[in-house]
């Protein structure tokens, strides 16, 4: 044997040892990842056992010398107090990552804390809910940022729920046969699912997941009546000015859709059931028992919305109720030069800041409206409403104006307002019992015709809103588009950032680090 | 105590006599302004309109710091006991009557404070952040705390190294290798058909990423998990150090 120096002679003996116990444990991990039956982890792990027998027989006089030396012994104990280190750090990650749920959430809008309404929803959930968020999966995408919210949102569901919400996260194009399962076309669609009933929102806010995780929880489904006998869109008509796929995506998401003469009632009213009323472009005019009816409804908290079409000069009586709920409808046409499909008359408007369009803001989605008539705040709201515009034309008071003269092709006369004009508002009583009423100045965006061009989702929205609950309304939005970055003004601006923080900053330690050397040369 | 703070003090003044210090800084500096400047004028613009800006460009910068402090560290580590082996000081401070953990913590809250020194020598970020936008201070605070948490992993994985070598270069390139591989260990695919307990596997590897655990950090979150994580990990390495010290001792 070749001599070997002094003190590494048990090199080779202890290398072997580990190798051996190397191929024993690689033998354990294939027989993990190969599953039983196969001869290869089997193989390895006696060829690792054959070679710590040969070890062992063949250096029996190192082994000897090894295990007598005193470094054996310190290096037993170290060696045994690094694998209880290791096993001890493993033990407590482990611990820390499956038991200790605690977090502080040091967001100024608390983007990481749920409100109370959501977690009373949460405590009183008793079955387990599925979610599936349909989101793109691409970083760069402006769409990206839903992702990121929803995923956020839904481990907070997670966690407060305590495992009866669990949740995955889909791209539409990595995963197509599941997209066209669920229906997405636009990619952002959240789905609950508990059992076989399903509940869908476009929306990445804690309300409107509470919400959905309200409707798919309730009893008994909401109903909401479409009011026919003023020559209205009918649920039943399939043709493009039909209602069918609005009434559709309303069954989606469980909601029981009705046809409602109020006339046949007797008495005069609306059903008690009634979640939310819809009244889709009437053409005839209403009787003074109707909006009777009506205001009933609305007085005991009501849900009502109402698309309107020009010409209104049929709607007299209904416009003049309205105003009472601070309602200003006009009898003209919405004309927007800079923002239209096809023609000035079909505007997409410009959402403003409300719960109902918020998802396309965000999104900056529009929505075709295709004639249409202006739909104001009255000058003095009365008490305890708040109206709120929902979409209007563009902000030029020369590309926009309200066409009084239906006649004749569109110009800005002295007797047309000026725009912006808007055609769409909410009404919200602030009071009990909390009537709410969405008014537009068009019923043709959700018509089968344009339900596929984004005004299906602004109508779903819209009853949404209008059936949620008062104490979800309560839970804050949380916006952070409401933080900005302003870019530098000038020039001058842009060079002292770059310098302070590219050059400043470094040439302070360049000169300590020059000062140092010239004093200690 | 104070055995633990003259070490302190004698690798603090190591690090600013000698060009290390320097040379970990300006660059970092330099580079991190650099990318600054970049995120800047990108989330800046008004075209792009991005949601909730000032802050997601600080927790781009966190991002981007720690990936640069993954760069210089092992810089600032590699020295720290590879040098007195190699030029035979560590036996005079093994025969001195300084305990290991002393030596080791000492030469620890060095490198620590070197670092701190760097990430307050990026406040004017948060500062022009403030002067051009509304940013939500919370996860600014929040983030660097992880920052200062990740890098003091990266240190604490540096110090073991350098003490298991005598070879600065070997220390450096050795800690680089480790935190570039905990730091894409995160890369690895989510689903390997043929191996049945690959998931969980996967999900233990993908647990010890350093960088994995400053995403909710620089959210504006701390979530005591992370916090553990970071610690613990910290906490070994220096165990592991103190025990590699002493067996020089016995070796």
């Amino acid at each position: 044997m070749r001599r070997v120096p002094q003190g590494q002679r048990e090199l080779i003996p202890v290398a072997g040892a580990i190798v051996a116990l190397g191929l024993i444990f690689l033998g354990w991990i294939l027989r993990l990842g190969m599953g039983p039956g196969r001869w290869a982890p089997w193989a390895v792990a006696l060829l690792g056992l054959l070679m710590g027998m040969a070890t062992v027989l063949g250096y029996r006089q190192e082994w000897k010398r090894l295990l007598r030396s005193r470094q054996a012994g310190f290096g037993a104990v170290t060696a045994l107090s690094v694998v209880l280190v290791l096993g001890i750090f493993g033990v407590v990650n482990v611990l820390a990552a499956r038991h200790l749920d605690v977090q502080y959430d040091l967001t100024q809008e608390k983007f990481f804390s749920l409100s109370e309404q959501t977690e009373r929803v949460l405590a009183a959930l008793n079955e387990p809910v599925h979610v599936i968020g349909f989101f793109t999966s691409d970083p760069s995408d402006v769409r990206h940022h839903d992702r990121m919210r929803a995923e956020q949102l839904l481990t907070l569901y997670r966690r407060t729920s305590r495992g009866r919400i669990t949740f995955e996260l889909v791209d539409p194009y990595l995963k197509p046969q599941l997209a066209q399962q669920y229906g997405v076309q636009y990619e952002n669609l959240v789905v609950f699912q508990a059992g076989e009933r399903r509940e869908t929102t476009t929306n990445v806010s804690e309300t409107d997941f509470t919400a959905a995780l309200v409707r798919l929880t309730r009893a008994e489904p909401m109903v909401v009546y479409f009011l026919v006998g003023h020559d209205e869109r009918l649920i039943s008509d399939y043709s493009d000015p039909g209602y069918r796929e609005a009434a559709d995506a309303l069954e989606r998401l469980n909601y029981v859709v009705q046809e409602l003469a109020l006339r046949e009632q007797n008495p005069v009213r609306v059903p008690e059931d009634a979640a939310a009323v819809v009244v889709a472009g009437p053409r005839l005019p209403f009787d003074a028992s109707e909006l009777a009816a009506l205001e009933a409804y609305l007085r005991r908290g009501g849900r009502l919305l109402l698309l309107l079409d020009p010409p209104t000069d049929a709607q007299e009586n209904l416009i003049r109720w309205l105003r009472r709920w601070g309602v200003q409808v006009g009898n003209d046409v919405v004309i927007d030069l800079l923002g239209y499909v096809q023609e000035p008359t079909i505007p997409v408007g410009q959402f403003l800041p409300h719960q109902i369009t918020e998802s396309f803001l965000r999104l900056r989605r529009s929505v075709p409206f295709r004639f249409t008539c202006s739909v104001e705040p009255v000058e003095s709201v009365p008490k305890g409403l708040r109206v709120e515009r929902l979409v209007q034309t563009n902000e030029s008071q020369v590309a926009a104006w309200a066409e009084t003269n239906l006649n004749a092709p569109p110009r800005l006369d002295p007797a047309d307002r000026p725009g912006p004009i808007a055609f769409g508002v909410a009404v919200l009583q602030e009071s009990d019992p909390g009537a709410r009423l969405v008014v537009l100045g068009d019923s043709d965006f959700a018509s089968n015709a344009f339900y596929r061009f984004g005004g299906g989702d602004f109508f779903v929205n819209i009853v949404n809103w209008l059936t949620l609950q008062e104490e979800l309304i309560a839970i804050p939005p949380k916006d952070p588009s409401e933080r900005v970055l302003r870019p530098v003004a000038s020039r001058g601006e842009a060079l002292t950032v770059i310098g302070v923080t590219m050059f400043f900053m470094p040439l302070v330690f360049t000169l300590i680090g020059l000062a140092v050397w010239w004093r200690r040369r | 105590m104070r055995n633990l703070i003259a070490i302190l003090r004698r690798e603090l003044y190591a690090y600013f006599v000698t060009p290390i210090a320097y040379f970990v800084l300006i660059p970092f500096l330099f580079v991190c302004g650099f990318f600054f400047w970049a995120a800047f004028s990108f989330f800046s613009n008004p075209r792009a309109a991005i949601p909730n800006a000032p802050n997601e460009l600080m927790a781009g910068m966190m991002q981007t710091m720690s990936m640069i402090l993954l760069l210089v560290t092992p810089i600032l580590t590699m020295r720290l006991f590879a040098e007195e082996k190699r030029t035979g000081t560590m036996e005079l401070l093994m025969t001195s009557p300084v305990r290991e953990v002393e030596v080791v913590l000492g030469k620890y809250l060095a490198s620590l404070g070197l670092m701190g020194l760097m990430l307050l020598s990026t406040l004017p970020y948060p500062l022009y952040v403030h002067r051009y936008g509304n940013p939500d201070n919370g996860p600014i605070i929040a983030g660097y705390l992880g920052v200062f948490l990740l890098g003091s992993c990266l240190i604490a994985l540096g110090l073991m190294i350098s003490a298991m070598t005598r070879n600065q270069i070997v220390a450096a390139v050795v800690t680089f290798g480790v935190g570039l591989l905990l730091w894409v260990i995160t890369f690895l695919p989510a689903e390997w058909g043929a191996f049945a307990g690959y998931r969980t596997l996967r999900s233990a590897l993908v647990y010890l990423s350093l960088q994995q655990h400053l995403e909710n950090f620089t959210r504006g979150v701390i979530v005591v998990k992370d916090l553990v994580f970071y610690l613990s990990f910290a906490v070994v390495c220096l165990y592991l150090t103190t025990t590699a010290v002493l067996s020089s001792r016995w070796r």
